[in-house]
């Protein structure tokens, strides 16, 4: 076990920042708190590293209770969300600053700095000023300057914040690569689900100052626990139902079958999310148009109590190009109130707005994601 | 830049020793900025003595008794020395000194003995009184001034600067001179003449001496008031040799006021005996001949001689007019009051 | 995330030590004098507060001090801020010089500004012997003596780089996007000036404002010498009560009513300095600027130089020729002349003695006032606003507390062991240094406050202890607006006159004592030296901050 955090509790000027948080990391992977801003993940993340102190709760390193131990003694290692570079120091002067603080050699400092700026790719680099540097290049140094004291975690607060979108998707994959490479334990805050994803062994979603879920980032993608993360993942096409008999839900939009479901009672209203890659453009309730898979389809409109499934007729209210797809909003006419499903469309299906049309639901895309009593 | 490092710390430790330097016995001797004292006379003293004289400067005269009176209950000082008739009966009233009748005292000249309880004894005399510049009048064919009367006629419109007698020691002697000529009831008349006439003023001697007055600066007014003893620094002072001062002093019919300063032992000394020395000192022979050059004012020793340049250019006024010091101290403040209201309105 | 930097806890720590010297050495020594204006006949002494309000006298004087004070400011700020905006903006031939130039009027001593504008403005000064020699008469152009203009005038010339330094400082970090954006809506360039560079500016016009309004409030040795005895601030007044008329009480009552004044505007500077966050002096060359184009901005290029010319270099010039000219023609006897003791007196300065002195006080003073002033700025940063308006309104108060009251309040108040500094050397530059630190707090604060907080996390995360963070992230951030500090605690130790001449001390004369010793007696050659001395003053202070600068860049 590496670290452990055990029913932490945070307030700042009497607002509840943190609510008795509790979770635990394997030493050599990677957390992702994920969240909204505003949401306590930072507070969390000060609170490991020792910036802030926790009103109540523990947070445990190997098993010890580090919460009195002073930032400077625990080396962990962070990542600034500004990179908190020092603008007064170049490039080396920087890196080595952790080194410095420890009291190791002249010529160690010098191997292990340079090694380091291998690593993350800033040779050349040593003599530059901090001015003078991108938004990557900063990141890189503020990367290598929390790796080279070789800390025993690694604490990351959004650190692909301040970037633009290319150069983010293309970092992303570099810092998990690299952490992968020096095997570091890290804590990384963000609130773009794409970087937890790229990055993280596993997320933990945040919420007001609690966690709604913390699983591994293939779990949480396919088995959201509730609306919150759900649509913090995402997820758009969230309608509310009741189960009017084993395993069918009945909701606004028609009836689903589910195959596996949580024990929920009769009678008991849920909360069904359909996956938008499950949904497709067809040209009748027979299908065709969008379709990859030929599959048999002659049900009724709105049906899948048999397990097989939907189709639902209604109007494209709007269809937004994309490049390779159209994010399409559809209105099914049957529903009573305006309920609208979000999926994505290949540019070559040319869906335009005002069109009537059918649409399937593929049986596979529908889950239960809450109960709501 | 190691140099100057070097120069830095080397400097911050040289001024305390400097400072603190040799202090056996040591007289501490309180003052206005205008004191000064050849070093060998002061060194003579301290050698037969065995004393460390370490004189306390404390701004101009009137902040510098300020500061003694203050501290009268913790003496900062063993001898005040600088104390004017215009401020003489405040002094003694505040009991900060200690009666001492000195042997010396037989030299002094008589009419300046203004303590008979010989607290505080006289030490210098100077006059203040109107200075002309010479040259001024030569060119415009004017004859300077002989009395206080002169400077409300027309043909002295506008030449005269004189000084704030409620910031400025020459300002206020003046003052008291027109007191004392034309009386309590009759000065404020004279001075609303006089600012009729254009007389203009400012705050401090300097101000006047060195900014209005035609002899000495770039300023347009040709009499200022100023010392009897200003001639003869003009002269001393001077660029090139000068056989005649440039300046003139008008001391004739009561219009200039003496001012006699005076020095005393403090109350609460540690070195009586040694202050008693002091006094006699600052009284005898050897100091007294070293005022005039020094402070430009005259020793109050009747024996004491005149350097040349004082013998030649100095003049003292035959009869100056006389305002009792108890009466100064009793209505300066109204008196300057007055003045303001009528004068600078 | 703010919440983690304020620690009232460790802020009353660190500013434990600013304020017990505050206590020591102004606060005691004022409650001295209060208590012995107003209790020293045991029971509390009310009539002097009835005669102060009885007396048309006074109510004058308060007007005049506030209808001065504010005129003075108006004309400064007018007068800076085109001068701002052409150097913030424009690349031109010895712009560096025109900033140090423009700093040279704080350290004069008044006797001495005094002297150089009769030289220059006075009826036979520079100006109107040029106008005579046209005009081929004797006429007189200009006639300023004892008028609120030369008074105005003056305070322009003192404060001139206060209002120019902060201006330009925050509008060089403003930059030109904004108005730039205006520009691409349509608005025309007085419009932008008017509507957005002026609102965006206001912090630090607001700030300089206030500080210009303070010092002129204050001001002492202009009205009394320049000004003469027609004009009457509280601030003379309280030397006129205390050392012509022996009025302590009423001195004591001006000075309180000064000190609560001057806690209110620095209650107000503080609030707004704190949005500002401009460093005082801090470096601007951010932004090299362009060169001048077209007939109109080269016009207005030379009309600014023009000015300053005129209102800043001409003063200051005429000093030096009059110290090397005299009615002989061209002369260094007035130099030479210094270092003769023609007297034998025991109080003669020579040149080389009184530049050592005040070197060395000057350095005394930089230690101390650097070392105050940056545990208040620590301190003060540690608290949220309210506490932080205050200590910062207090730690500001002797900046303008009349020096006769406080060198008065030293004689009674520090005249027991082991404070018994009344006539130590020390005394000199601790006084120095009450006026100097807070001028270290105003430049380090606002560098303080820039610094983000997290560089601090970032090296405590590394693995730096407290004193190493202070030493390696706070010290190097702040070092540019140190040097800034120290040069301004150099300057005010080496031009200080008033606070030091109240204070009995042993005779280790300063170069401004030697010059009013001069002064003081009659005499050509003696005018000459004090002459000489002020060209001597200038030249020594300015080598020093280029010292002081080349020192802090080596490191």
């Amino acid at each position: 076990m590496g670290l452990e955090i055990k029913s932490i509790s945070k307030k700042m000027d009497d607002k509840v920042v943190l609510e008795s948080i509790s979770f635990s990391i394997d030493a050599g992977s990677i957390l992702c708190l994920l969240g909204p801003s505003g949401c306590g993940k930072t507070t969390l993340l000060r609170i490991i590293a020792g910036l802030e102190t926790p009103d109540s709760g523990d947070v445990l390193f190997h098993g010890k209770s580090i919460t009195k131990i002073s930032p400077h003694k625990r080396n962990f290692g962070m990542m600034f969300q500004d990179f908190a570079l020092f603008p007064h120091k170049n490039v080396f002067e920087n890196v080595m600053f952790g080194l410095e603080m420890k009291g190791i050699s002249k010529s160690e400092i010098k191997t292990r700095v340079i090694e380091m700026l291998n690593v993350t790719g800033l040779s050349g680099f040593e003599k530059r000023s901090i001015a003078g540097l991108s938004g990557g290049e900063k990141q890189r140094v503020a990367l290598a300057r929390s790796l080279v004291p070789q800390p025993s975690l690694l604490m990351l607060d959004e650190p692909l914040g301040s970037l633009d979108r290319a150069l983010r998707e293309k970092l992303m994959v570099d810092l998990k690569n690299i952490l992968k490479k020096v095997g570091v334990t890290a804590v990384f805050v963000t609130h773009d689900q794409a970087e937890a994803y790229a990055v993280a062994d596993s997320i933990a979603v945040f919420s007001k100052g609690k966690i709604e879920q913390i699983a591994s980032s293939q779990k949480i993608y396919r088995y959201p626990v509730n609306k919150f993360v759900a649509s913090f993942l995402g997820f758009n096409n969230i309608f509310p139902g009741v189960q009017i008999e084993d395993g069918l839900i009945q909701t606004q939009i028609g009836k689903f079958k589910i195959g596996k479901l949580p024990a929920v009672n009769m009678g008991t209203k849920v909360l069904i999310l359909i996956r938008p890659e499950y949904i497709f453009l067809a040209e009748s309730n027979g299908g065709k148009i969008g379709e990859k898979i030929g599959e048999k389809l002659d049900e009724k409109i709105g049906e899948n109590d048999d397990g097989n499934d939907v189709f639902l007729e209604g109007i494209i209210t709007s269809a937004i190009f994309k490049g390779q797809f159209y994010s399409v909003t559809f209105e099914p006419s049957c529903s009573a109130k305006t309920k609208k499903l979000y999926f994505d469309v290949g540019y070559h299906l040319n869906p335009t707005p005002g069109t009537k049309t059918f649409v399937r639901i593929n049986k596979g895309g529908v889950l239960i994601i809450e109960d709501i009593g | 830049m190691k140099f100057i490092k070097l120069f830095i710390l080397i400097c911050l430790f040289t001024v305390p020793s400097m400072v603190f330097a040799g202090q056996n016995a040591q007289l501490v001797v309180m003052t206005h900025d205008s004191f000064s004292v050849s070093k060998k006379v002061l060194k003579k003293f301290e050698d037969e003595n065995k004393v460390k004289v370490v004189i306390l400067k404390a701004g101009d005269a009137g902040a510098a008794l300020n500061q003694a009176m203050l501290s009268k209950n913790n003496p900062m000082a063993d001898i005040f020395f600088g104390v004017d008739n215009a401020f003489l009966s405040r002094a003694l009233k505040s009991g900060m000194f200690e009666s001492y009748g000195s042997p010396k005292l037989a030299q002094i000249k008589d009419d300046l003995k203004l303590d008979s309880s010989n607290r505080l004894l006289p030490v210098t005399f100077g006059d203040v009184c109107l200075n002309y510049d010479k040259a001024w009048f030569k060119k415009h064919d004017l004859m300077p001034p002989s009395c206080l009367e002169d400077l409300l006629k027309p043909e002295y419109k506008g030449l005269l600067v004189v000084e704030n007698p409620a910031t400025s020691s020459p300002g206020l002697s003046f003052l008291l001179a027109t007191i004392g000529h034309f009386g309590e009831d009759g000065y404020l008349a004279y001075w609303e003449k006089l600012k009729e006439n254009d007389v203009f003023i400012v705050n401090g001697w300097q101000n006047a001496y060195w900014g209005q007055f035609s002899a000495a600066s770039d300023g347009d007014r040709p009499i200022v008031v100023s010392y009897a003893t200003s001639p003869p620094a003009e002269v001393y002072y001077s660029k090139k040799p000068l056989t005649k001062a440039p300046t003139g002093v008008v001391t004739g019919n009561e219009s200039a006021f003496r001012q006699i300063e005076f020095a005393g032992i403090l109350k609460g000394t540690k070195h009586r005996k040694l202050a008693e020395k002091f006094m006699d000192f600052i009284l005898d022979i050897s100091f007294q001949e070293d005022i005039p050059l020094q402070m430009f004012v005259f020793p109050a020793n009747k024996n004491a001689r005149l350097p040349d340049v004082f013998k030649k250019y100095a003049v003292i006024a035959k009869k100056t007019a006389i305002v009792p010091a108890d009466l100064i101290s009793q209505k300066r403040e109204s008196w300057i009051e007055a003045w303001t209201e009528i004068v600078l309105r | 995330m703010k919440k983690g930097r304020y620690n009232t806890l460790a802020g009353l720590v660190i500013i434990a030590f600013p304020l017990l010297f505050l206590s020591l050495f102004y606060i005691f020594p004022l409650m001295s004098i209060f208590k012995l204006s107003f209790f020293s006949d045991g029971g509390f002494n009310v009539d002097i507060f009835k005669k102060l309000f009885s007396k048309n006298y006074y109510y004058r004087v308060f007007y005049f001090t506030f209808f001065q004070a504010l005129l003075s400011t108006f004309v400064t700020v007018a007068a800076a801020l085109p001068g701002a905006y052409i150097y913030t903006h424009y690349s031109f031939p010895g712009k560096k010089l025109l900033k140090t130039v423009t700093t040279i009027p704080f350290v004069l001593p008044t006797v001495v500004v005094a002297a150089a504008f009769q030289a220059f403005l006075g009826k036979k000064g520079v100006i109107n012997q040029v106008y005579a020699s046209f005009s081929g008469g004797s006429g007189v152009l200009i006639h300023l003596d004892q008028t609120l203009w030369l008074i105005i005038l003056a305070h322009l010339f003192f404060n001139y780089t206060i209002v120019f330094r902060i201006v330009s400082g925050f509008w060089a970090q403003l930059g030109n996007k904004t108005a730039e954006a205006a520009k691409m809506l349509g608005a025309s360039g007085f419009k932008i000036f008017i509507k957005i560079t002026l609102p965006l500016l206001k912090p630090a016009l607001y700030a300089s404002s206030l500080l210009v309004f303070i010092f002129c409030f204050s001001s002492f040795g202009v009205i009394l010498i320049l000004g003469g005895p027609k004009f009457s601030t509280v601030e003379t007044e309280i030397y006129k009560q205390a050392v012509y008329l022996f009025n302590l009480p009423m001195a004591s009552v001006l000075s309180i009513i000064q000190i609560f004044f001057t806690f209110l505007f620095m209650w107000l500077y503080s609030s707004i300095q704190k949005k500002a966050c401009v460093e005082l002096m801090g470096d601007f060359s951010v932004n090299p600027g362009k060169k001048a184009v077209g007939w109109f901005e080269k016009t207005a290029l030379i009309l600014n130089y023009g000015f300053v010319l005129l209102f800043i270099i001409l003063p200051i010039a005429s000093l030096f020729i009059k110290s090397v000219f005299s009615a002989q023609g061209f002369t260094f006897s007035n130099y030479t002349g210094l270092f003769e003791n023609k007297l034998d007196s025991i109080f003669f300065v020579s040149p080389n003695k009184a530049i050592l002195f005040s070197f060395i006080f000057g350095l005394l003073t930089i230690i101390f006032a650097l070392f105050i002033g940056v545990l208040a700025s620590f301190g003060i940063e540690h608290f949220k606003n309210r506490l932080s308006v205050f200590f910062d309104s207090i730690l500001m108060l002797p900046l303008t507390t009349s020096a006769v009251t406080l060198g008065f309040g030293f004689i009674i108040a520090l005249d027991t062991p082991p404070l018994n500094l009344r006539n130590s050397f020390l005394l000199v530059p601790l006084a120095h240094t009450l006026v100097a630190y807070p001028f270290v707090l105003r430049s380090v604060l606002p560098a303080l406050r820039s610094i983000p907080n997290s560089l601090r996390e970032a090296a405590m995360v590394l693995g730096a202890k407290p004193g190493q963070v202070f030493f390696n992230i706070d010290l190097p951030m702040i070092k540019s607006a140190l040097i800034t500090a120290a040069v301004f605690a150099f300057t005010i130790s080496m031009g200080e006159f008033g606070a030091t001449s109240f204070t009995a001390r042993p005779q280790i004369p300063t170069m401004p004592v030697a010059i009013y010793r001069y002064l003081g007696q009659p005499g050509a050659v003696n005018y000459g030296h004090a002459m000489a001395m002020s060209s001597l003053l200038i030249l020594v202070t300015v080598s020093g901050f280029l010292i002081i600068e080349k020192l802090g860049k080596d490191k």
